[in-house]
């Protein structure tokens, strides 16, 4: 007779249904956080005395080096704990007992309750200060060498039994497991956050990662770049270079982001960015959140370059084009190495746009399209023809007082 | 007294699977070492399978085989777009699995018809058994395995109640393979290979990076912006694929990595390991460089015939010290390189227009490549304060 689904195991039937539990509806969990909680809640309820449970899991994430699960006793999910590179230079970390267990230590367990045991982490006084009597940390072994570690706390008088030890380091493999692919899903949407952008790393997280397959939506686009950069870059060392690039992509990707919008690409000293718009009512929604970015990012150069002045460093000086239009948006390139990207004439339009920036010595232009959802705040200095284009082009940017104004507002608020 | 093997409990098989199992090295070796231990168990096992679908720009699934007497097979891919691939997968057991969730279980002894090909071809190499079942993986589609038996009578109720107390462990450790790998693959398909593989092993703060010195390779496609102006959406697409492929198919058979494409332009690096390692470095880069132009020729041909374009494209080549890393914004970073040496690489492509040559190179590229390339004289570069000598391919070699 063949089972109905594929959910009865060994393990269940060998009577252990937390194992049980583990290998079926914990994987199902949308994250480490549920598991964590699920699993607690089961080993509480099967009659463990836990008091405090605790997972450190490594990561890959630009900011984050580790992630510090903690779940007590009445709590429904663990709270999560960021933590940033650099820790592993840090007092919590080189006096905590995770970091013996990094170092290959296959256990430490101090019964508290016990008046001669060793307190010789720090987070064992603070536990023995809420009431715990026993402490056990494990490592958890992902593959590819890499361990976290875990740990469990009871304020039992009498503190953890052997056999719930034993049950509790069967259990560990288990659990393991599913975290590791529960954490492996979050670094890979957390890469593709990173070097992809948030809606591109979504879609292909989604399946949308074949050569040729693309979508086109309607955005406001925003491309800009620093003018002179190759040659302010010949006579700087390469970590100048780089702490200039970061400096300045800095003020520029933050009100991006906080204004709704993606940034999709970064070429050289140059960015592409979108401010997608759901629908053509949204248009006029979607440039004004491009321009009021626009104009923060502005800000934020000026006071990077108020900094860069008092320490004798070259102004930079940035030029933002804005345009509205339909882009494709998907992967293109070679079919082992696409690439995922935006193209189409609204794309070359706002690069060309861009270029005049310098021209015409403006640090913010935008096309026509773009500026009449932004009513008065921008207006036309006249027609020009953009290379490549057959046609003049009416072009628009900020009153000539509008930047020194906001500027102005900014320093004395 | 003979001592008792824990193997020979079903629960060792889930216990193995979830410990020392899913620590071996690729699916595919997992699946053999577990039938060979279900052997040991006395599983009449013959032939097993995996059939995993993947997130891979070509691939859109993968297949681990396992037969008795000649042990792990190859892994098959089965492509995006293959219709024969196509054809057979519906007509399978596993399109069954997948449409319905459920197991497929066929005694294929006797002569009754089968309601699939395979398992006729199967008989045919003497199975009496096989079963499909679903692997349930925690997020996207049904995986399938597959179990069969040449043993007289097939499998007993107790051999699939075995196979079916092992599954959730199978998937668990499965998927935990197939995540790691689609990790690799998504990081190496949109990073690049040693810039996804150097991500992977940590390097992913903001500002870190190495400096490494290589070939560099800068390509676009000359009037691209205007022509596509005036071509409808797919047709471009359809042109930059092309074109696109033409340029990095032998970067990477000849050991470069493409790292950035931006728009119709594509930079890429041939690494350098040594000091010795110069001149091999700048002449595959060359080598590379000279199939792409040759490719593009063909394909040029290609649109003539079907009256369209042709592709004129500029290759610039040089060679220097870069930085490679992290740069951006601390959330949303990029993975490049910069230096002043990829701006002369730019630069100097953007002279093969006026110098009217598909490619140009520096002279610290044209050195190691000795009498192959000839100097077009001293040029002045935007942004480069010193004129710079220029080589480029001798006039006969380009046509």
């Amino acid at each position: 007779m063949i089972a109905d689904g594929t959910r009865v195991t060994a393990l269940a039937q060998g009577g252990d249904a937390i194992a049980a539990w583990l290998v079926t509806e914990a994987r199902d969990l949308a994250d480490t956080k549920a598991v964590i909680g699920g699993f607690a809640h089961r080993l509480v309820a099967a009659g463990f005395p836990i008091y405090r449970f605790f997972l450190s899991v490594r990561t890959l994430h630009p900011q984050v080096v580790a992630i510090g699960y903690q779940w007590r006793r009445g709590d429904a999910l663990p709270s999560e704990t960021p933590r940033e590179y650099g820790l592993d230079r840090e007092e919590i970390y080189l006096t905590s007992p995770i970091k013996p267990i990094h170092d290959g230590v296959s256990e430490i367990r101090r019964r508290l309750g016990d008046p001669g045991s060793r307190r010789d982490y720090p987070i064992l006084v603070e536990l023995e200060g809420e009431g715990v009597t026993d402490y056990l940390i494990l490592p958890v072994r992902f593959s590819e060498a890499r361990i976290n570690a875990v740990s469990v706390a009871t304020d039992r008088s009498n503190g953890f039994t052997d056999l719930e030890i034993e049950r509790f380091k069967a259990l560990v493999p288990l659990l393991a497991l599913v975290l590791e692919v529960k954490e492996t899903g979050r670094i890979a949407a957390t890469l593709l956050d990173t070097y992809l952008g948030r809606d591109a790393g979504r879609r292909v997280l989604g399946g949308l990662i074949r050569r040729g397959e693309g979508i086109t939506i309607a955005a406001a686009l925003w491309y800009c770049d620093l003018r002179n950069f190759t040659a302010t870059a010949e006579a700087l060392s390469r970590t100048d270079t780089i702490a200039l690039l970061n400096d300045y992509f800095e003020c520029m990707v933050a009100p991006v982001h906080r204004n709704g919008g993606e940034v999709l690409k970064f070429i050289g000293d140059a960015l592409l960015a979108i401010f997608p718009m759901t629908d053509d009512l949204d248009r006029d929604r979607a440039c004004v959140a491009a321009l009021a970015a626009a104009e923060a990012a502005l800000a934020d150069l000026d006071r990077l370059n108020g900094r860069r002045r008092s320490d004798g460093k070259a102004i930079l000086e940035a030029g933002i084009a804005l345009d509205a239009g339909a882009v494709t948006y998907g992967n293109i390139g070679a079919p082992d190495r696409p690439d995922f990207t935006v193209i189409g004439a609204a794309v070359n339009f706002v690069t060309r746009l861009e270029r005049m920036c310098g021209q015409l010595g403006r640090q913010l232009l935008a096309s026509a399209g773009f500026a009449s959802p932004c009513g008065s705040k921008l207006v036309s200095i006249g027609h020009y023809r953009l290379r490549g284009m057959a046609q003049a082009q009416e072009i628009f940017a900020l009153p000539p007082n509008a930047g020194d104004q906001v500027i102005a507002e900014l320093a004395a608020s | 007294m003979t001592s008792v093997d824990d193997d020979i409990e079903p629960e060792a098989v889930a216990k193995w699977l979830l410990n020392a199992g899913r620590r071996i090295g690729t699916p595919g070796e997992l699946l053999s070492a577990l039938c060979e231990r279900l052997i040991r168990q006395g599983l009449p096992l013959d032939r097993a399978s995996l059939h995993i679908s993947t997130l891979h720009p070509q691939v859109r699934g993968s297949r681990f085989l396992w037969q008795s007497g000649s042990g792990q097979q190859a892994e098959v891919h089965y492509g995006r777009l293959d219709t024969a691939v196509d054809a057979a997968y519906r007509t399978s057991p596993l399109f069954a699995v997948h449409q319905t969730g459920r197991p497929v279980r066929r005694r294929l002894e006797g002569a009754a018809a089968v309601d699939f090909p395979i398992l006729a071809e199967l008989r045919a190499e003497g199975i009496s058994d096989y079963l499909a079942v679903p692997l349930v993986f925690s997020s996207g589609p049904l995986q399938v395995a597959t179990w069969s038996s040449r043993r007289p009578g097939g499998f007993h109720e107790s051999d699939i109640a075995q196979i079916e107390g092992f599954l959730p462990e199978l998937a668990a450790a499965i998927e935990s393979h197939e995540q790691r790998r689609m990790l690799r693959t998504l990081l190496e398909t949109y990073l690049g290979r040693q810039a996804g593989q150097r991500v992977l092993n940590g390097t992913i703060l903001r500002g870190d990076g190495e400096t490494i010195a290589a070939a560099l390779w800068y390509c676009d496609l000359r009037d691209f912006t205007v022509m596509s102006d005036a071509m409808p959406r797919d047709q471009v697409i359809a042109l930059l694929n092309d074109y696109f492929e033409c340029m990095a198919g032998p970067v990477h058979e000849n050991g470069g990595e493409v790292l950035k494409f931006i728009g119709d332009a594509l930079l890429a690096i041939f690494p350098i390991v040594d000091d010795l390692d110069r001149d091999r470095a700048c002449r595959i880069a060359l080598a590379a460089a000279e199939a792409a132009l040759a490719d593009l020729r063909r394909l040029n041909v290609r649109r003539r015939g079907m009256g369209q374009r042709e592709l004129e494209v500029g290759i610039g080549l040089h060679m220097g010290a870069v930085m490679y890393g992290n740069i951006g914004a601390p959330d949303r970073l990029d993975f490049t390189v910069i230096g002043p040496a990829v701006n002369l690489v730019t630069r100097i492509e953007e002279l093969c227009p006026t110098l009217g040559e598909a490619l140009l190179t520096s002279s610290r590229f044209a050195s190691p490549c000795g009498s192959k390339l000839k100097s077009r004289g001293r040029h002045h570069l935007k942004g480069i304060a010193v004129p710079q000598e220029i080589f480029g391919l001798p006039s006969a070699a380009q046509s």
